[in-house]
């Protein structure tokens, strides 16, 4: 057993002396523990003391907190933007290897920033306040810089929120200024040997808010008229110390000390361009809420219905649409939406649990997707809205604890026809003309398998009837034209155009009264009854028409001196009462037909 | 006549159009006048009961109609539970989700909660037609359109068919309607398939709404009528068997009304006249086949022995328990204080409150006025030849003595005044077309026995013109004023003019949704109960569905006692939190404090409750006061200390002492307290709504008091 264990030994130390080429020359840490989020900064100056150049380097995550580590960035010190690779290793959770974009020579430095962001890493102490109280935190962390390579020399600086600190470990004598608790000044900090460790624990008070958002779901819904829909459900909780014992709306609204660590509004930022904004829940609007729009982006202050003491929850969901000029480029059929994967919630936002789905048109094809960083892709499925036939495609993604760093953008690109666009307009046009043509069908055409006699004679009739009224109208109006004629004919005494005015009025009568009488023979199949009536309005015609002729002739006679004005008037006079009579007889008749 | 008018159309088809164009006008009138509220506030579902529907109909459009009949609500009536299934009309639940169902099988994915608030409008569209149809089966197309147009506008109507008012009465009227077209009809035709309609009518009727038994009674209170007046015929009693058989079957199929129909003294009515039919159908035929003597002798003989097994055996059951008598609601219907006498529960509702004059004219207007002059020209030299208007005017001699009877009311006014209006109109719109006869002078002539005939018709027609746009303007005041506030959501005028949006309900029960234990157990008053399960998801003790007395008064008992005894009750019911409402920082009137009477009065009413007694509460001169004047057992009691906790320190108007109640006009009289068996667990942002946590048994399992 013995020589066993001493080979393994011998075994470890030639591994740990073949990778102590390197070696952190001098470590700078800043953890930020201002919000609820723990920020690690570590400016490292890495140092190869081989003799072969090195290509790539370890970095470790702080043993404790690997479970809380939200986000990691490694970046070379004064370029912000070039990015190391990291790759985690298999196994052993926490350890990246870090490759280098040029290899190290030998005796030589690079300096590289890493950025560390854990998520609820801090624990409230006392668990539970009460509303008038502060809420106070704990951070446990590490006194040295964690790596696999000895660190020559490093400082350590934890800033904090405020200058109200319980307690914190006096390792090495630290200095306080102010708010900030400096570790390193110390020979303890000198040639620290490779993974050391040492607990550090700060106990203090920050009453910023405490909100973590548990789950959230963002539906992305593109139409390819131009707007991009956009919903997020959103799951909030207050992480901080729960809120012991009542809440006291007086002390809430009266004491300015009350509550400060509960959260009545946030604020999150949407896109500059999101239009027709909405902020509601299962139960409806939420009327408690601002928009500002400014150039760059359209601020929204959330306020939920109550605020958010320790413990509390809510739930709700705001929408916005988008123009999709913005976001959707097209090249031909194919199409590519860039939008951002997690959007902004609100400051220092820690989403547990992202559910993002992209609801894409209907027929899109050759669905290709390229993310800013790995995530879960769900089971496709299909989405059923207003007109559709065959389902939209939806690609779902799901991951775990992201933080604001996370906000970037995807691409998913597809094949879209056009002419797809005209799919939904055209059932529309063809629900329609469906409807009006069976409506037209079976307005149109008879269905019925036995013809009911009496109800066909009955519509006949009327049709008759209608006939004949129209033309007795006529009739009427020839009458009209006759007294008219007659007394143009007193005023001008132009004997000839009486005359013709006379033939003309004569014929349309006649042609009126032919039509009614073989109209007449026809009711007389049908209606007898009916008949009789047009019979008698026929016979009463007649008697007019003979009056009115002999009132033409009593007005030639006048004018031709045959007679004087006082007998005309006697005669003409009693003429027309008789007409006037025959004329509301004939009217009564043809409306009682 | 003939080929006139535009696009060359025949005087039918425009005759067609015009009546098509105008009756969808009526629809969509109808639908707008109702959004008042969802363009004022959202698309929200209002007061209080709707919110049962709301809950119920979206349970039924997620689980299906048989987990819907089956279901069995343990968060109502804790530790009771609620049979839904058993103790709902559920017509209005089934035609939303049937809405819902088709539509989302179109894939339009239409919200069930968007289908609830807009069921209602829709259904006065089509409650327009149905009027239509109605009036012109009694009258003529002409009255039928005005009578469209009056249904899709009268406030009586409207006040229970805003956009978010989504309750039985929404689609009942349509019910109502569409019944009493139908059963015209069959009475008319005498035809079997037109009374199997009616029948199917009146089920759909029965199973939406309570108030079908209007139906049941008005029905065979027409044919009794048509009997004693002789105008009995074979039409009218192939209708009614017809009806009353098939109808009758269906509505038993409804679990609500299970065998009422034939065992409630309500239905009574119509299984009698149903007898009479056959007696007086089996005389007439005696009568064809017997002899004049012969036929009187039998025909006493039959009268005693029939009268005397009919009162018989009615006594013998109601005595033996077989036939319930009249419930207390229907008493309260005959008589209007008989309720406050007797049963508190019925009286305190405020829909069974006696109706004011005042309220006719506002939910009627000038069709209170415009009916008679139907009444007068139409309904008494017409009678002879309409039987039929019997049957309408069954509807007015029953007082509308309830608020909402106002509802069955208003759809018969309608009708009535459509065709007065038409009458009115067709009348005077003939004379207004009088050719102006000229003599030969050139001097207009006049017609001796009518002077000045085209004047007075168009003074006539203007008058009644003037009349109608009056009445329009009116209904959509009403509407716009006094129908249109969702309640749950209130609002006032601020003192820059702008507007201030109370959303404290909603706050309270979303707190209590999110942040209590989903099997937390609230107590509040039963007006809140539904809105509490529908909104706030969690179990409560009483609601809306007053059925259990005694229940409702041991929480009335809670509310009315002092801390301890209070405790004790809300142990034994095992309540968690304690919702009450309250308006004395905004001046929100209808809260719990002026309930607070109605709480005391339940909770005497039954034995367990005796030591609470209506007059401990008044000042010895008689009088209700909060402030340092009223009793002291008044500002003791659970009910005052919860409503006032820590009241007492506030300011709520310049110039006044803290705890100035603004609803009561009072300084409160106890100010100074603490809450022993309660915590305050949440308060809203106007005071509104208050909620407290019932505090456990101490830990050595004592009481906290």
């Amino acid at each position: 057993m013995l020589p066993k264990s001493l080979v393994s030994v011998l075994i470890l130390t030639f591994v740990a002396t073949s990778t102590a080429t390197l070696v952190n020359e001098d470590v700078n840490r800043v953890i930020n523990l201002k919000s609820h989020l723990v920020k690690v900064t570590t400016t490292v100056v890495l140092k190869n003391t081989g003799t072969s150049p090195v290509s790539a380097f370890v970095f470790n995550v702080d043993p404790s907190h690997i479970k809380e580590l939200a986000y990691i960035s490694i970046s070379k010190s004064g370029e912000d933007d070039v990015f190391f690779k990291l790759e985690e290793k298999s196994g052993e959770k926490g350890t990246f290897t870090v490759s280098l974009p040029q290899p190290l020579a030998s005796k030589s430095t690079v300096t590289f920033i890493a950025e560390e962001i854990y998520s609820s890493a801090l624990s409230p102490f006392p668990k539970e306040i009460t509303q008038s109280q502060n809420q106070l935190l704990i951070f446990r962390g590490n006194h040295f810089y964690y790596s696999p390579y000895l660190s020559e020399t490093q400082t350590t600086s934890v800033e904090l929120p405020s200058s109200t600190i319980e307690t914190y470990t006096k390792f090495g004598n630290p200095s306080l200024e102010d708010t900030t608790i400096k570790y390193g000044d110390n020979k303890e900090f000198e040639n620290v040997p490779a993974m050391s460790q040492s607990a550090m624990k700060v106990h203090y008070e920050n009453n910023n808010p405490f909100l973590t958002v548990s789950k959230l779901t963002r539906v992305i819904e593109i139409s390819h008229w131009g707007n991009i829909a956009v919903e997020e459900t959103l799951d909030i909780r207050h992480t901080g110390a729960k809120l012991k014992g009542s809440f006291s709306r007086y002390d809430y609204q009266r004491q300015p000390n009350s509550g400060v660590s509960s959260v009545k509004s946030f604020k999150t930022i949407l896109p500059a361009s999101a239009l027709d904004v909405y902020y509601r829940d299962e139960i409806g609007n939420i009327s408690t809420s601002n928009l500002f729009k400014a150039d760059e982006a359209v601020e929204f202050e959330i306020r939920p219905r109550f605020p958010l003491f320790g413990g509390w929850k809510t739930h709700y969901y705001i929408g916005y649409n988008l123009p999709s000029y913005n976001y959707l480029f097209t090249r031909g059929d194919v199409n590519a939406l860039k939008m951002r994967f997690v959007d902004h919630i609100m400051d220092d936002q820690v989403v547990e649990d992202l559910t993002i789905k992209i609801i894409l048109p209907e027929g899109a094809k050759n669905i290709k997707t390229e993310l800013p960083y790995p995530a879960k892709r769900e089971d496709d499925s299909l989405h059923f809205t207003y007109l559709d036939t065959v389902g939209r495609p939806v690609i779902t993604f799901t991951k775990k604890n992201l933080v604001e760093q996370h906000i970037d953008d995807f691409v998913v690109s597809y094949t879209f026809n056009r002419l797809l666009l005209l799919q939904e307009p055209l059932l529309i046009v063809g629900a329609f003309f469906i409807l009006f043509f069976t409506v037209i069908i079976i307005v149109r055409l008879d269905f019925s398998i036995a013809h009911d006699k009496v109800q066909e004679a009955r519509m006949r009739v009327q049709g008759v009837i209608e006939q004949v009224q129209s033309h007795q109208a006529k009739r009427q109006g020839c009458y009209e034209a006759y007294q008219a004629a007659v007394t143009k004919y007193k005023s001008t005494k132009d004997h000839s155009s009486l005359v013709a005015t006379r033939k003309s009025i004569e014929s349309s009568h006649k042609e009126a009264t032919n039509t009614i009488n073989q109209l007449l023979v026809k009711l007389r199949e049908d209606a007898v009854e009916a008949a009789d009536k047009v019979q008698q309005l026929n016979q009463i015609d007649a008697t007019l028409k003979d009056k009115i002729s002999h009132s033409i002739q009593l007005a030639e006679k006048l004018v031709q001196g045959k007679i004087n004005r006082e007998q005309y008037m006697d005669q003409d006079g009693k003429n027309q009462k008789v007409i006037e009579e025959n004329v509301t007889k004939i009217e009564k008749l043809a409306n009682s037909l | 006549m003939g080929k006139t008018g535009f696009f060359r159309m025949s005087s039918e088809k425009q005759d067609t159009l015009l009546k098509m164009l105008i009756l969808a006008i009526c629809c969509i009138l109808a639908f707008c006048v109702r959004l008042f509220s969802v363009l004022r506030f959202e698309s929200v579902i209002h007061e209080f009961d709707p919110y049962f529907n709301y809950r119920t109909t979206r349970f039924l459009a997620e689980k299906g109609f048989y987990d819907f009949h089956n279901w069995f609500d343990e968060m109502a009536w804790y530790p009771l539970g609620r049979i839904i299934g058993g103790t709902i009309y559920p017509g209005l639940m089934v035609t939303a989700a049937a809405f819902y169902n088709v539509l989302h099988y179109l894939n339009l994915t239409i919200d069930i909660r968007n289908m609830c608030v807009f069921l209602a409008p829709l259904f006065s569209s089509f409650t327009a037609i149905v009027t239509y149809h109605l009036t012109k089966e009694l009258s003529n197309s002409g009255a039928g359109l005005v009578a469209a147009a009056f249904m899709a506008i009268v406030p009586g109507y409207i006040s229970r068919s805003v956009a978010g008012s989504y309750d039985n009465e929404g689609i009942a009227i349509f019910c109502m309607l569409i019944t009493y077209t139908l059963w015209i009809k069959s009475v008319k035709t005498g035809s079997i398939f037109w009374s199997v309609l009616c029948s199917l009518a009146y089920f759909y009727m029965v199973s939406s709404w309570g108030g079908y038994v209007f139906l049941i009674n008005l029905i065979p209170i027409h044919v009794l009528a048509c009997i004693v007046t002789g105008r009995f015929s074979h039409r009218i009693y192939v209708a009614y068997t017809t009806v009353y058989c098939v109808g009758t079957i269906l509505s038993m199929q409804i679990s609500f009304v299970g065998f009422q129909p034939v065992q409630t003294s309500e239905h009574m009515g119509a299984l009698g006249v149903f007898g009479i039919c056959q007696i007086v159908s089996f005389v007439a035929y005696l009568k064809s086949k017997l002899s004049a003597a012969h036929y009187a002798i039998f025909w006493q003989a039959l009268y005693y022995l029939v009268g005397a097994i009919f009162f018989g055996a009615v006594g013998f059951l109601t005595l033996s328990g077989k036939i319930a008598p009249w419930t207390g609601r229907f008493y309260s219907l005959l008589d209007p204080s008989y309720a406050k006498n007797n049963i508190p529960i019925i009286a305190s509702v405020s829909e069974h409150q006696p109706t004011t004059w005042s309220s006719f004219y506002f939910d009627l207007q000038m069709l209170v006025f415009l009916f008679p002059e139907n009444g007068i020209s139409n309904f008494f030299c017409d009678l002879f030849q309409f039987q039929y208007f019997n049957h309408l005017k069954m509807f007015l001699t029953i007082p509308p003595y309830q608020v909402r009877l106002m509802l069955v009311l208003a759809p018969v006014m309608a009708v009535l005044a459509g065709i007065g209006v038409n009458h009115i109109l067709t009348t005077f719109m003939k004379n207004l077309d009088t050719v102006v006869v000229k003599d030969k002078k050139g001097r207009v002539k006049t017609d001796l026995t009518y002077p000045a005939k085209n004047e007075i018709s168009t003074g006539v027609v203007l008058l009644v013109s003037v009349l109608l746009s009056l009445f329009a303007s009116h209904s959509v005041w009403v509407t716009s004023e006094a129908y249109s506030s969702p309640s749950i959501v209130l609002s006032a005028r601020g003192g820059d003019g702008g507007r201030i949006i109370f959303d404290d309900f909603r706050e309270a029960y979303y707190w209590l949704r999110q942040n209590t234990p989903e099997n937390a157990k609230v107590m509040s008053w039963w007006d809140y109960g539904y809105q509490i399960t529908a909104m706030a998801n969690r179990t409560i003790l009483v609601d809306n569905n007053t059925w259990n007395n005694t229940h409702i008064s041991r929480v009335g008992q809670a509310m009315a006692s002092t801390e301890d005894k209070a405790y004790e009750i809300m142990r034994e019911l095992d309540v968690d939190y304690v919702l009450v409402i309250f308006g004395g920082l905004t001046g929100y009137s209808s809260d719990d404090i002026n309930k607070f009477l109605w709480m005391v009065r339940i909770g005497g009413s039954t034995d367990r409750g005796a030591h609470i007694k209506e007059s401990d509460y008044y000042t010895p001169t008689g009088e209700f006061r909060v402030d340092a004047e009223g009793s002291p057992v008044l500002q003791n009691c659970m009910m005052y200390k919860m409503c006032y906790y820590r009241f007492g320190q506030v300011y709520t108007e310049q110039s006044k002492p803290t705890g100035y109640d603004r609803v009561r006009n009072a300084e409160i009289g106890n100010k100074d307290f603490e809450l022993d068996v309660l915590d305050e667990a949440y308060t809203t942002e106007h005071w509104i709504v208050r909620i407290y946590k019932v505090k456990d048994l101490d830990n050595r399992g004592n009481s906290r008091t």
